[in-house]
């Protein structure tokens, strides 16, 4: 039988790769000048946002704090919240989802700022191109900054009930923590209902170079809908520019964090 | 319109090509590694713009392209799904059989497993640099090469037989 190394298995893998003869150099700098064009135009528009925000924030958050959430960390609740919406989301209140999302993180975590969410990776050859990005009304990248530093969360939902439905994000998330290094001290529960949960914190370096310590929490309910909340110390490798220094730690603990994952409220 | 310094540009039409390699092994699909490789180029030419002086292009590249495909994955939309039990790979007939074989192997891999393989076997870095490379420590380096070794000897069956031990398999990762 013939011995291989794995470089000589990859070389074969590489045969049959045809390498583009065109000269792409004029494009790519194009490409960067417009995108830096792009940066420019949008910075100036967030420093009028920014405005916009904290004021919206002061009018908003005392509903939030007197409404239906808490801001305490409590157990893992062992019930699945209630379904999504079924009514086109033109008919739901408008809700800031900063103000949302504020209302859930501990008192004086900081301000809130939505930032803008990336789009998609290309679809795969043969498969037809996504122009509209479908998600859920809360899921997007925050930034908490407080005394000059910024923290994040990221969250990413999935329900199948909402419209316009959304994209499919896996589902079935038993045996990740198998393929996680020990590092990332990754603990995966099954609770009654099916509901399975799993809590990741990796160490600084582990989710981007320079994003800090990243704790990770995913629950996947048995109907097929899915929420996960990254808690970042620091906000490197989340977008091209820089948002700053980072916390020291992420703005939520790990039984913080699954509370916040686990508010019925990403689903309402 | 931006002056870009004459290394810039012949790095980015010397350098494209072997980009383009490693991002094919990483993707599993020319027109993914494709996308790769330019988002990449456009952040080296963003970052040489910058303030922040660049001294390797080369390595600030090789970074960004692993650092970028990883992402990608992260997202949960994209996120690739390794499989749990391996199907019963059978032996391939031929050159162009195994290639196939080998990519297929490498997408069963988890992401960060694929990118710690191909830069250590073949872009030939060492343990250090790899974890350099992708801001992890040099143990997450060996756990996953050894974890990646370990599914693509099971994915390719009886065409690749156990992995030799000693310090050949340290270096070129073979397997027999």
């Amino acid at each position: 039988m013939t011995d291989y190394t794995v470089r000589e298995l990859m070389d074969k893998a590489l045969e049959g790769l045809l390498l583009p003869g065109e000269d792409i150099t004029e494009s790519v700098l194009a490409q960067a000048s417009h995108r830096q064009r792009r940066r420019r135009s949008v910075a100036v528009a967030a420093s009028a946002a920014g405005l916009a925000t904290v004021a919206g924030l002061a009018v908003l958050l005392p509903q939030v704090a007197n409404g239906a959430t808490d801001r305490k960390p409590g157990p893992a609740t062992l019930t699945a919240p209630p379904v999504a919406a079924t009514h086109p989301t033109a008919t739901r209140p408008a809700v800031d989802p900063a103000s949302v999302v504020a209302g859930l993180l501990p008192a004086g975590s900081g301000r809130i700022v939505k930032i803008k969410d990336e789009p998609p990776t290309p679809a795969p050859p043969g498969t037809p191109a996504v122009t509209v990005w479908p998600t859920s009304r809360l899921a997007g990248t925050y930034l908490i900054v407080r005394n000059g530093r910024t923290a994040a969360v990221v969250i990413q939902s999935y329900d199948p009930k909402a419209r316009p439905v959304q994209r499919s994000m896996g589902g079935d998330i038993s045996g990740v923590c198998n393929e996680t290094p020990a590092t990332w001290n990754c603990k995966e529960s099954n609770l009654p209902g099916g509901v399975q949960v799993i809590e990741t914190t990796e160490p600084a370096g582990a989710w981007a170079q320079t994003a800090g310590v990243v704790s990770t929490v995913s629950v996947s309910y048995p109907d097929g809908r899915f929420i996960s909340v990254d808690a970042m110390a620091g906000t490197g490798g989340l977008r091209d520019t820089s948002f700053g220094p980072g916390w020291a730690t992420p703005p939520l603990d790990r039984a913080q964090l699954l509370a916040f994952t686990e508010n019925p409220v990403w689903f309402r | 319109m931006h002056s870009d310094d004459p290394e810039l540009r012949e790095f980015l039409s010397h350098r494209r090509g072997a980009l383009l390699r490693s991002a094919y092994l990483m993707c599993g699909d020319a027109h993914a590694a494709e996308d790769l490789v330019q988002s990449t180029l456009i952040k080296v030419v963003l970052a040489s713009r910058g303030r922040r002086r660049i001294d390797h292009l080369d390595a600030y590249a090789r970074r960004t392209l692993v650092n970028t495909f990883i992402a990608s994955r992260r997202r949960l939309w994209n996120r690739e799904r390794p499989h749990g039990e391996l199907p019963d790979a059978a032996e391939p007939a031929g050159d162009a059989d195994l290639g196939m074989a080998v990519r297929v192997a490498l997408l069963r891999l988890a992401p960060r497993q694929r990118a710690v393989l191909v830069l250590r076997f073949f872009e030939d870095q060492s343990v250090q640099a790899t974890a350099e490379l992708l801001g992890v420590s040099e143990g997450t380096v060996k756990s996953q090469t050894a974890r990646g070794l370990t599914v693509l000897r099971a994915a390719l069956g009886d065409l690749v037989g156990s992995v030799v031990d000693g310090d050949l398999t340290e270096m070129h990762g073979v397997v027999r």
